[in-house]
């Protein structure tokens, strides 16, 4: 699993502030030249002069916003190919437009494309150097790249630009920055930001089961289960309710049983990580979760958790044998890579 | 759950600025200029159109259309507007060249305003092409059928093509289709008729065309000259008089009503008042040569040759009229001024036709003799404007008693408006002195 990332970004409501701040003067203008061309002027000259910068400026940009309108659509209809065209249609247009920078990178990043992204919102960038979202969708494509010096640069860029997550940036943000940490086992210096991202968007459920794994290698079992309380309460969610059944565990709150069973609600016997959830119920053996994993990533998140499960059995050996499996089957980009090495560190002798 | 890092999603648009801007753009779509063309209900279908496509919550399907339509339809009519209206500052600032250049690549873009066909059309009926011109009416009123002021225009081509049966039949659309001049084209095609109908000699007719045209139009001046005009051509001074007396109470800073009023007095013989009236159109700024060339005849009829040349060279100058070239030379010699001969000779290499009066203009450089000129003369008015050109050539050879007997077969056959006729006259008057 990887850390949620629950809504996306909201870069609607940056675009926006962005927009409504510097667009107020060309608006004016933009409305005198339209009066003007259309025969207010005094001066046959004037006339002339405000047709012109309106079909050299205003129309190129009516077609850009039309393009990028389109080109959002595309994206929402999963067809990225023809998002591309119309946001590379649209800066055709108008040279200055950030949304074609800016949207064309998103498209590229959703592709997997994060160099060609990263070029887009450098130039995005350039253009509208106060762009939160911006900074945001480049630290994460660099999170993508494992530069996550600059990563973490970026995000903290987008949080000074959107302090009071007005845009919905600032949240994300400090997520993703909290994340960068978290992944390198520097739980103490996550745990801040995850709660300052929290604080600032305390409905987003994604950053309370980021902070509760923080919290959770932090030692803190009890308020690790606090979080992941918040988490299952949304929509089912299997990886929230296996580590509230962990942290319960290792904290010695009671078990709840339901909130398994809930979680593996929308799962069939046949979907991942349903063999996990069967183990942690008592209706499956380790072996068989090992054999029902058939990708490299449920290899390692059935090696992690039949660790987990062998640990609380008091299995020590088994334990780390699995952990060490799962350290050498995991991608470093993955959460249980990061725990299983947490979990081995405790486990010496 | 393996939910990936790239998972963002574009955000909402800048919905806030396309309001603000196009919204606000497209209503002036609705601009009088275009507001006849069945474009003024488009305006706020576009923005229904930008609503959706400008709108992140809409299905995207439906944004896709939208958008389209806006790119392929939209654009090209907003692009139309632009280059419509940049025609009109081009038009406005004396550059039609460049005027029917954005009109055409108007119509390029948006071939549906007839408007734009309209326009286009006046400014090549103002450049005397009026084919193209009515090609262009013909499409505006394919697009707009109900659009009186495209078959004003049309008729007006027409009657400068001479087609004054076609002429008249659109000035008749343009009446009904305009009844109480509500867009100000019924009067003017009630005024155009009767133009043609003066043209062509109807005059009872032209004197009912214009008093229906004031009746929709009582305080356009431009009406009672016209009026006057066709009460001048019956004979009817009084009446004539009477319609310039209301031209000049609705327009007092107009020259053309002083110099029409002068022209009236000037044929009917009252030489002081013709004068006054020039100078009082002189004083309001008259861009008219003719204001002047008018003046010069008169103060020649009454012998006062030198002023009479510093107001006919205004003409000769400006235009190569060979009557005003013939009258500057006369002023001239009869002044004493010998340069009037090679001025005349000068002025000469600019005609543009050997016809009437031009042999004439031969007949002063020494060129023809007089029986080449009688010969020329093949109409009764050529005839009688002949006597009274060699009856001044043979008084500055000082032939008196040839000269009296030409002046006076002059003042015998020509009509009593022709210029002729009053010069021969005064003639006369002072050779009996």
């Amino acid at each position: 699993m990887r850390l949620q990332i629950l809504k996306g970004i909201a870069i609607g409501a940056a675009g926006i502030l962005t927009v409504a701040t510097t667009a107020s003067y060309a608006q004016d203008q933009n409305q005198q030249d339209w009066n003007a061309c259309a025969g207010a002027a005094a001066a046959a000259r004037d006339r002339v002069e405000a047709c012109t910068r309106i079909l050299g400026r205003d129309i190129p940009q009516m077609q850009a916003f039309a393009l990028i309108h389109r080109g959002r659509a595309w994206v929402r209809k999963g067809d990225f190919d023809r998002a591309l065209a119309d946001f590379t249609a649209a800066i055709k247009e108008d040279a200055d437009i950030v949304y074609g920078y800016a949207d064309r990178g998103d498209v590229y990043r959703l592709r997997g494309q994060c160099e060609e992204a990263i070029a887009d919102y450098d130039y995005a960038l350039r253009l509208a150097p106060d762009r939160a979202d911006i900074y945001l969708s480049r630290g994460i494509c660099q999170t993508e790249q494992r530069r996550s010096d600059s990563a973490a640069i970026n995000f903290d860029m987008a949080v000074r630009l959107d302090p009071s997550n007005a845009a919905g940036v600032a949240a994300l943000a400090l997520t993703r920055k909290a994340d960068i940490a978290a992944m390198k086992g520097d739980f103490a210096r996550a745990l801040p930001d995850y709660d300052r991202a929290i604080a600032l968007q305390p409905e987003d459920l994604a950053p309370y089961e980021n902070r509760a794994i923080a919290r959770f290698y932090f030692g803190d079992y009890r308020a690790a289960a606090e979080d992941l309380t918040r988490a299952v309460a949304g929509p089912p969610n299997p990886y929230a309710a296996l580590w509230l059944h962990l942290s319960r565990a290792r904290s010695g709150i009671k078990q709840n049983s339901a909130e398994l069973a809930r979680a593996a609600l929308r799962l069939g016997p046949a979907d991942w990580p349903y063999p996990i959830i069967e183990l942690f119920q008592g209706g499956r053996a380790p072996e068989s979760v090992q054999a029902a994993a058939l990708s490299p990533a449920q290899q390692c998140e059935a090696h992690f958790y039949v660790g987990q499960w062998q640990l609380a059995r008091g299995a020590r050996d088994p334990a780390a044998q699995a952990f060490r499996q799962a350290v050498d089957a995991c991608s470093d980009a993955v959460v249980e890579y990061r725990a299983a090495l947490e979990e081995l560190k405790r486990l010496k002798p | 759950m393996n939910r990936g890092l790239c998972d963002a999603a574009p955000g909402a648009p800048a919905r806030t600025r396309v309001a603000a801007v196009w919204f606000g753009a497209l209503a002036l779509l609705t601009a009088p200029a275009l507001a006849q063309d069945q474009t003024s209900g488009g305006a706020l279908q576009d923005q229904q159109t930008w609503a959706v496509c400008a709108d992140p919550s809409a299905n995207p399907d439906g944004i896709v259309d939208a958008c389209t339509r806006i790119l392929r339809q939209q654009v090209a009519r907003v692009r139309a507007f632009a280059l419509f209206n940049r025609a009109l500052g081009w038009k406005g600032g004396g550059d039609p060249d460049r005027a029917i250049a954005d009109f055409s690549a108007a119509i390029a873009a948006d071939p549906t305003l007839a408007a734009t066909h309209l326009e286009r059309g006046d400014i090549y009926r103002d450049k005397d092409q009026c084919p193209q011109a009515t090609a262009d009416y013909d499409r505006a009123l394919a697009l707009f059928p109900n659009h009186a002021a495209a078959f004003v225009s049309r008729g007006i081509c027409r009657t400068r093509q001479g087609a004054y049966d076609s002429a008249v039949a659109d000035f008749d659309a343009a009446i009904r289709l305009d009844r109480d001049n509500a867009q100000g084209s019924g009067a003017l095609a009630w005024s155009l008729k009767a133009a043609v109908h003066l043209a062509t000699g109807d005059l009872e007719q032209a004197i009912a065309d214009y008093d229906a045209a004031i009746r929709l139009d009582a305080q356009n001046a431009a009406l009672y000259l016209g009026r006057a005009r066709a009460w001048s051509s019956k004979g009817n001074v009084a009446r004539a008089l009477a319609d310039y007396e209301q031209a000049i109470k609705l327009a007092p800073q107009d020259p053309s009503g002083y110099a029409k009023r002068a022209d009236l007095y000037r044929t009917v013989g009252e030489y002081q008042r013709a004068i006054d009236d020039y100078e009082r159109a002189i004083a309001r700024q008259s861009a008219d040569v003719y204001t002047y060339g008018s003046r010069g005849l008169v103060r020649f009829y009454l012998g006062d040759f030198v002023r009479a040349a510093e107001d006919l060279v205004r003409v000769t100058e400006a235009r190569p009229d060979p009557y005003a070239m013939l009258m500057l030379y006369l002023a001239r010699a009869r002044a004493g001024n010998a340069a009037g001969r090679d001025e005349l000779m000068r002025y000469a290499t600019r005609l543009t036709t050997a016809d009437w009066p031009v042999p004439i203009v031969g007949l002063y450089l020494e060129q023809e003799p007089p029986p080449a000129v009688e010969r020329a003369a093949d109409t009764p008015e050529k005839r009688c404007e002949a006597q009274f050109y060699l009856g001044q050539w043979q008084l500055l050879r000082g032939e008196r008693a040839a000269a009296a007997k030409a002046l006076q077969a002059a003042v015998d056959t020509c009509p009593k408006g022709f210029i002729a006729f009053h010069a021969a006259s005064e003639e006369i008057k002072r050779l009996r002195r």
